[in-house]
């Protein structure tokens, strides 16, 4: 299963990048938290952001189950208008 | 370059209401949010997730039309580099009658800044802005 995850403001300085592609060799039964621990892990910071998730261009929730192909954002509380 | 959701540059508001004008609309409501300006502030740069902003946009506007009686919504958000006294998001509500038109402007701009995918940060601070 292939998961591309998106960062925008705070958290993509954080990480670095704008996009991850990420590879999950058994990925039937992986949540959105599964990948969130997994990015905290490797970007400790991100830890300290109030975060907010969306999944294919929808706010989500961590309990949701990743699908192939899925599009993840990752970002701090939004601040438009 | 302003597309239906997005502008790079400055856009004239009366090109909007040009376009939203039908018979039966009696009533325009427009908002209007600007970049202030202060000692500390020259400038915001903006920056929106695209892809989850045009379909958010789409879920506002259904939205209001399911609550308020209106008969057009257009919005426009800024993105990338603005100056002080730029728009940096219209909101035009076209309904047969006014109030219906204010309250579902007002609606859609509590909406838009609580769920929209973007993010202002001012020019000089290097702080992020939560307004």
């Amino acid at each position: 299963m292939k998961v591309s995850v998106r960062f925008f403001a705070r958290c993509r300085e954080i990480v670095g990048e704008e996009r991850k592609e990420i590879e999950i060799e058994d990925g039937r039964d992986m949540l959105l938290e599964d990948i969130i621990t997994h990015l905290i892990n490797e970007y400790p910071d991100l830890k300290r952001e109030k975060l907010l998730i969306s999944r294919n261009h929808k706010y989500a929730k961590p309990e949701e189950r990743l699908e192939d192909m899925d599009e993840i954002a990752i970002f701090p509380p939004v601040s438009g208008g | 370059m302003t597309t239906n959701t997005m502008a790079t540059e400055d856009f004239s508001i009366d090109e909007l209401v040009r376009k939203i004008k039908k018979p039966e609309i009696g009533a325009i409501v427009t908002f209007s949010g600007v970049v202030r300006g202060d000692d500390s502030v020259k400038g915001l740069n903006v920056e929106i997730y695209g892809e989850m902003w045009a379909e958010e946009l789409e879920r506002l506007k259904s939205a209001a039309r399911e609550r308020f009686e209106i008969e057009a919504v257009e919005i426009v958000h800024r993105e990338g580099s603005l100056n002080v006294g730029e728009n940096i998001v219209v909101i035009l509500v076209g309904a047969r009658h006014r109030k219906e038109a204010f309250r579902a402007c007002e609606y859609l701009i509590d909406l838009l800044k609580e769920r929209a995918p973007i993010w202002k940060r001012m020019s000089e601070t290097k702080t992020e802005m939560t307004t």
